[in-house]
């Protein structure tokens, strides 16, 4: 009991009981006794006779699990002679839980067995309290200047709980892309909201993200509130919101662009296809004119102007006069494409078939007499709205066609019908002539100078004026035909 | 130098007052006695496998416009690199055309069976720089 009044040994740091933190204590092992300074009872919350002393009642400020520690702790530090520091949490009486650091050292009759452990013990529950607050304060600085960035963001963004796809915040931007109220989408369920377009997108995209932590600019389409479909590009970065994982989205929305793309796409390709025209064209009416040209050439190096009456001189002058014909012929086709393309810049108005078949009829006169061809009218339609240039044009073309391509021992019996089907006026043309093999001569039958029979006076022109101009107005033209048998084409006008 | 003149010659163009000029001209230059000229090239090809078939000597130039209706003389070519050895070691291809393009000259060019592209009109010079070039 001497000992126990014995303060020597720690009163020896009188300066460190001034620290209200530190406390320190002696245990005598033989005799199971503890020596607490006073600050060691006030840190452990209890007052002098309250503490029994014992290493049981010392191991009771300690939580259930970590006592066996401790007391290991304590008696290798004896056994061994050594020492030991470690953190601790203490259970004060009130149940109030500190953190401390433990320091011990065995002491006194170290060779035998008399030896003593002294310690100290040091609240650090303050310190603790001060560290959290500080790395709370900054990390409430720096989710304030996360959110700020958030919002002032110019990229739509998005956060999105991972675990139940439910929407944590979004920005501004965000709202305008979609076309939805901030209120309703926070708090909702990615699902719920439909704006992925497709869900199976929406898998890919967050198994890509969930196995990599991270996806940069991810192509796909999505929706907004009036079910407008956007294209976009999607980046995402897992990051943590109240100790949960949630998604970090930035969407780009590329429509125009994608758009833009596209229209250049369509426009190159339509100068392309012009330019593989005009090129064709030049080609052929150079050819067309320069032919008769160098024939006219030849045909008067054979003239014999001092045999006037010479029988081969009649050939000859025959011959320049098919070739003149060859090379009026060429022009009026010049003339015809310029007077189509004026056509085009006239507006639109509505004319009755009738009015142009019979004004077309009457211009094929003679080749209808000649041909003594049988013209039927089934005018189911009467009327459409259209430049008149244009409807002239592709019935004088078909009609001229059909008058041209007859079979020697039939009469050649023209059926003229329209009629209305679905969104188009339909301008039907059927002939009896000697018909069309389309297995063989279907790709090039609407192409430019494309003569596809060998005899007659076709020039491979009128089918292509007729399709170019059906298809600036958004139709189409369509062609039946078996050989010997006939042929029908079918225009197609939109409403 | 003897006149020995060429068996025959046959010209494939859809333009008639061309066959009438390169017949005549064909003619007046005295190289050949025998000028046949057909409109079309499926004609043509007919005549060249009935020539083989009837044991009867092909002409020994053809004179070959390209732009023809059905068939052109690019499809004409196409379908003569098919034919017999025998028809096409005895004959020679001239592309006769009018058309002056670069592109329809280094096509004839690609045809090994083509010996010269030459733009119309065909003159008697021309005729006879062939025959003395060729023959």
């Amino acid at each position: 009991m001497k000992k126990l009044s014995d303060k020597s040994s720690v009163l020896l740091f009188p300066e460190m009981e001034k620290n209200k933190t530190l406390g320190v204590w002696k245990w005598l092992p033989k005799e199971d006794n503890f020596f607490w300074s006073e600050n060691l009872y006030k840190i452990h919350g209890t007052k002098k006779g309250n503490f029994k002393g014992d290493l049981k009642s010392y191991l009771d400020y300690f939580p259930k699990d970590d006592r066996e520690e401790v007391k290991s702790r304590f008696l290798i530090a004896l056994n061994s002679k050594s020492s030991f520091s470690f953190h601790q949490d203490i259970i004060l009486p009130d149940k109030t839980t500190k953190q401390v650091k433990l320091w011990g050292a065995a002491i006194g009759d170290i060779e035998g067995d008399g030896a003593e452990l002294i310690g100290s013990c040091l609240d650090i529950t303050g310190h603790y309290k001060l560290v959290e607050k500080e790395i709370e304060k900054r990390m409430i600085a720096s989710e304030e200047r996360f959110y700020k960035a958030f919002h002032i963001s110019p990229t739509p963004e998005a956060i999105v709980n991972l675990k139940t796809g439910n929407v944590i915040n979004v920005n501004n931007r965000f709202e305008k892309l979609v076309d939805l109220d901030k209120k309703k989408i926070v708090d909702q369920n990615v699902d719920k909201l439909h704006f992925w377009q497709k869900s199976s997108e929406k898998q890919k995209f967050l198994d890509k993200l969930i196995k990599s932590g991270r996806v940069e600019q991810y192509e796909t389409l999505l929706q907004t509130k009036y079910g407008e479909i956007k294209n976009i590009m999607i980046s995402g970065e897992i990051i943590e919101v109240d100790k949960e994982k949630a998604a970090l989205l930035m969407i780009f929305d590329v429509t125009e662009r994608k758009k833009a793309e596209k229209d250049l796409i369509t426009l190159t390709e339509d100068l392309r296809k012009t330019n593989e025209d005009l090129r064709q064209f030049a080609y052929i009416t150079s050819h067309n004119f320069r032919g008769p040209v160098v024939n006219i050439n030849s045909l008067l190096e054979f003239y014999d102007r001092s045999k006037e009456i010479d029988p081969g001189n009649k050939e000859i002058i025959d011959n320049i006069e098919k070739s003149v014909k060859q090379l009026q012929n060429t022009l009026q086709d010049l003339i015809e494409l310029v007077n189509v393309k004026e056509g085009e810049s006239t507006g639109d108005r509505t004319v009755k078939f009738e009015t142009v078949i019979n004004s077309v009829l009457r211009s094929l006169d003679k080749t209808i007499r000649d041909t003594e061809a049988k013209i039927e009218l089934d005018l189911q339609l009467n009327k459409i709205k259209i430049k008149k240039p244009i409807l002239e044009s592709i019935i004088y073309n078909l009609v001229s066609n059909a008058l041209k391509y007859f079979q020697v021992d039939y009469k050649p019996v023209i059926k003229i019908r329209t009629f209305t089907t679905g969104n188009y006026d339909v301008l039907e043309v059927q002939d009896n002539g000697i018909g069309i093999d389309l297995t063989k001569y279907g790709e090039k039958l609407f192409g430019l100078y494309q003569r596809l029979h060998q005899t007659g006076e076709g020039k491979g022109l009128g089918l292509y004026i007729i399709k170019s101009q059906v298809e600036s107005l958004g139709g189409k033209i369509e062609v039946n035909s078996e050989v010997g048998s006939g042929t029908k084409f079918s225009v197609y006008f939109p409403h | 130098m003897h006149s020995n003149k060429l068996d025959s010659i046959l010209l494939i163009d859809d333009d008639e007052i061309a066959n009438f000029i390169y017949t005549k001209i064909i003619a007046n230059t005295n190289i050949s006695n025998n000028v046949k000229s057909l409109q079309s090239a499926s004609e043509a090809l007919e005549y060249l496998k009935n020539c083989y078939s009837d044991d009867k000597n092909p002409p020994e130039i053809i004179f070959l416009d390209i732009n023809m209706p059905l068939m052109s003389g690019w499809d004409f070519l196409d379908h003569y690199q098919k034919l017999p050895e025998d028809i096409k070691s005895k004959t020679s291809i001239f592309m006769l055309s009018s058309s002056v393009y670069q592109e329809d000259l280094e096509k004839a060019n690609s045809y090994k069976e083509v010996e010269d592209y030459i733009t119309k009109p065909l003159t008697q010079d021309k005729l006879l720089e062939i025959k003395k070039k060729y023959f």
